[in-house]
């Protein structure tokens, strides 16, 4: 059965002055939708290139893509940020609000290129803001909040395009413990709710709570 | 709430680092105000000396006499000699003129004489100058009260004038001048009338302002005041016989200016061989002064040009340095679904908006500046309409132009290592 993210045979190279990095060497792996994956891996094995991929952020030296069905590798840039601005959304680590924009804004961000189809932005903005708790802190800045609330409005901005996907790059790798097991639990539950997640993580807590876990070693999948 | 426009967020965006914007538009605001005073004093200057060239009068050829270089030589070595100095045009040759050349509509003498002016023990600045009845048509200078000097005036050589403006004004503060006598040298002179208000004509000569004359019978200045002009000096008398100082030649149809201009100077060549006479157009000078305004042009253009480079590259550096700083900004808004494009517009708006921003305050601080050199100098600022708009078009141009580059690179920066780049 084909899933919402198919490759093959995916390889990555980087040109660089001494000769060309392989930073994927022929990843082949499907997800389902409404899968809950950790990829694990140490620093430089390649799964941060395997998930901006899979975000349409990085082209593949060579091999297939396919999401929804989609041949990626055929798309215009067009056409594929509007499939990244529809259909994926990104939590990062650094969270990367911007600093002149208030927390509403900040949200609203997300539609400035991609619009929700069904539904007015700044109502849904104003809902995954009380969603995620922040509903009182609407016009503040990003300087006035704390890293655990930093974290939940780039959580409400990843969602406000309504996303299938949902990629995490590091989510809990700034925030304290505490915090950091809210932001797991709040992806956990929209797991549950239907979104696809894939994150990545150096925490090993976090990626024992995902029913999948994929290891990348020297570019490739190892188990 | 609507997400933000292109605009209003390239506007937020720069004022994220106001005091760095606002450096960076410093060469923008200079070049545009730069353009704005010096267009509006030149306009001034321009306007000034079209203006003097128009009242000499487009359909008139003009004969100045001037004095020879053997007279001038002979003043130079000043043996203390008393002499006679006799050059340029006579009675003669405005017959012979008149005679030659049938395409002469008028020929209009004027005759300076070195006397002074007064009423009563009042002196006038005024220039003293003798003329005939055609002179306010020829030189298209109206009447303001009473008559000018007529053929009966000319004929029986009688002792009436006619004040310009600005004198009527310095003689009869307070009373009607019309009717009342003034003095030229020693002898009386009853007003008749007083001319409109007109404003410098040419430069440089006792003829150039026409307001500040006093106008007599040309026949009059012969009969009253002889045709010897005389001068007492240290120990010597120096005597200058000048008939005509300046002749106006009224010409019917603009299109013979030239010939007849040429057919005069070939005339006057044969008749003064000294080179005591000089053949001018104030149309040919009108012609060449829009040459040279041309050229004035250019080079003010230029300046403007190199005032928003320099601005422009301002512009480009600080856009180049915000690219920078907002790598990640660039990254996250890739992840967004911005395209290429939207990015490279985003940059490209801030920087077009940097500029109009620094082209709205350098026309405020040109039209300032302006009006203040203006004011010191004492000027009147004229300012060219088309100026403005033209003003903020190239100051845009300019960030469009300058801004491509830092924009281009903000667009084709690997979003990945732009999210990367904290």
């Amino acid at each position: 059965m084909p899933g919402l993210i198919d490759i093959a045979g995916l390889r990555k190279e980087y040109p660089m002055r001494g000769g060309a990095v392989q930073a994927l060497r022929g990843v082949t792996l499907s997800v389902q939708a409404g899968e809950y994956i950790a990829i694990v891996g140490a620093s430089g094995s390649g799964k941060s290139t395997l998930l901006y991929l899979l975000g349409m952020l990085v082209t593949p030296t060579a091999g297939q893509y396919r999401f929804d069905g989609k041949e990626v590798q055929t798309l215009s840039d067009v056409e594929r940020s509007r499939l990244r601005g529809r259909e994926i959304g990104f939590v990062f680590q650094s969270f990367h609000l911007l600093p002149q924009f208030t927390v509403l804004e900040n949200v609203l961000l997300a539609s400035r290129y991609c619009p929700p189809a069904r539904e007015d932005p700044s109502r849904r903005a104003l809902q995954l803001l009380e969603r995620v708790g922040l509903s009182h802190r609407l016009e503040h800045h990003p300087a006035e909040l704390s890293n655990g609330e930093m974290q939940r409005v780039a959580i409400a901005r990843a969602l406000l395009t309504d996303p299938r996907l949902l990629l995490a790059d590091e989510p809990t790798g700034n925030l304290d413990e505490r915090t950091g097991n809210e932001i797991t639990a709040l992806l956990e539950e929209l797991n549950r709710e239907g979104k696809t997640v894939i994150l990545i993580t150096h925490n090993p807590a976090l990626a024992g709570r995902a029913a999948r876990r994929i290891a990348i070693k020297d570019g490739q999948v190892a188990a | 709430m609507r997400p933000l426009g292109l605009w209003r967020e390239a506007w937020r965006n720069l004022l994220l680092h106001r005091s760095r914007s606002a450096l960076a538009i410093l060469g923008i605001i200079f070049g545009v105000a730069s353009v704005i005073c010096m267009t509006s004093i030149s306009e001034v200057a321009r306007r000034d000396v079209t203006s003097r060239i128009e009242r000499l009068g487009l359909r008139n050829v003009i004969v100045d006499s001037i004095k020879p270089q053997a007279v001038a030589d002979e003043e130079r070595r000043d043996t203390g000699a008393s002499r006679i100095a006799r050059y340029g045009v006579t009675r003669a040759d405005l017959e012979v003129l008149k005679a030659s050349l049938p395409q002469i509509e008028t020929v209009l003498p004027i005759r300076i004489l070195s006397q002074d002016l007064y009423a009563g023990l009042k002196k006038a600045e005024a220039a003293v100058a003798a003329t005939t009845p055609d002179y306010p048509r020829v030189m298209e200078h109206a009447i303001s009260r009473g008559r000018f000097l007529t053929a009966m005036d000319e004929s029986r050589c009688l002792p009436v004038c006619v004040l310009g403006y600005e004198t009527a004004r310095a003689l009869f503060p307070l009373e009607d001048p019309l009717d009342r006598f003034v003095k030229i040298g020693s002898l009386p002179f009853r007003v008749v009338g007083i001319l409109s208000l007109k404003g410098q004509t040419g430069t440089g000569s006792a003829l150039s302002n026409p307001d500040q004359t006093v106008f007599l019978p040309f026949s009059s200045s012969f009969a009253r005041f002889g045709s010897l002009q005389i001068r007492v000096g240290q120990g010597s008398q120096e005597a200058t016989q000048i008939e005509v100082h300046r002749t106006v030649l009224r010409v019917a149809d603009r299109a013979l200016l030239a010939p007849v201009a040429q057919a005069t100077l070939n005339l006057m060549r044969k008749r003064h061989q000294a080179g005591d006479v000089e053949v001018s157009l104030p149309y040919a000078l009108l012609e060449e002064h829009r040459r040279s305004e041309r050229i004035f042009l250019w080079v003010m253009g230029s300046i403007a040009a190199i005032s928003l480079l320099v601005g422009g590259i301002g512009i480009m550096n600080i856009m180049l340095a915000n690219v920078a700083e907002r790598r990640p900004e660039i990254g996250l808004r890739r992840a967004l679904g911005a395209t290429q494009g939207e990015v490279l517009r985003l940059f490209l708006g801030e920087s077009i908006l940097l500029c109009a921003v620094g082209g709205v305050l350098g026309l405020g601080a040109g039209i300032g500046l302006a009006r203040a050199v203006g004011a010191l100098a004492g000027w009147t600022v004229a300012f060219q309409p088309l100026t403005f708009p033209l003003g903020l078009a190239v100051a845009m141009l300019a960030g469009l132009l300058f801004g491509t580059l830092p924009a281009r690179r903000a667009a084709r920066l690997d979003p990945v290592l732009a999210l990367r780049s904290e």
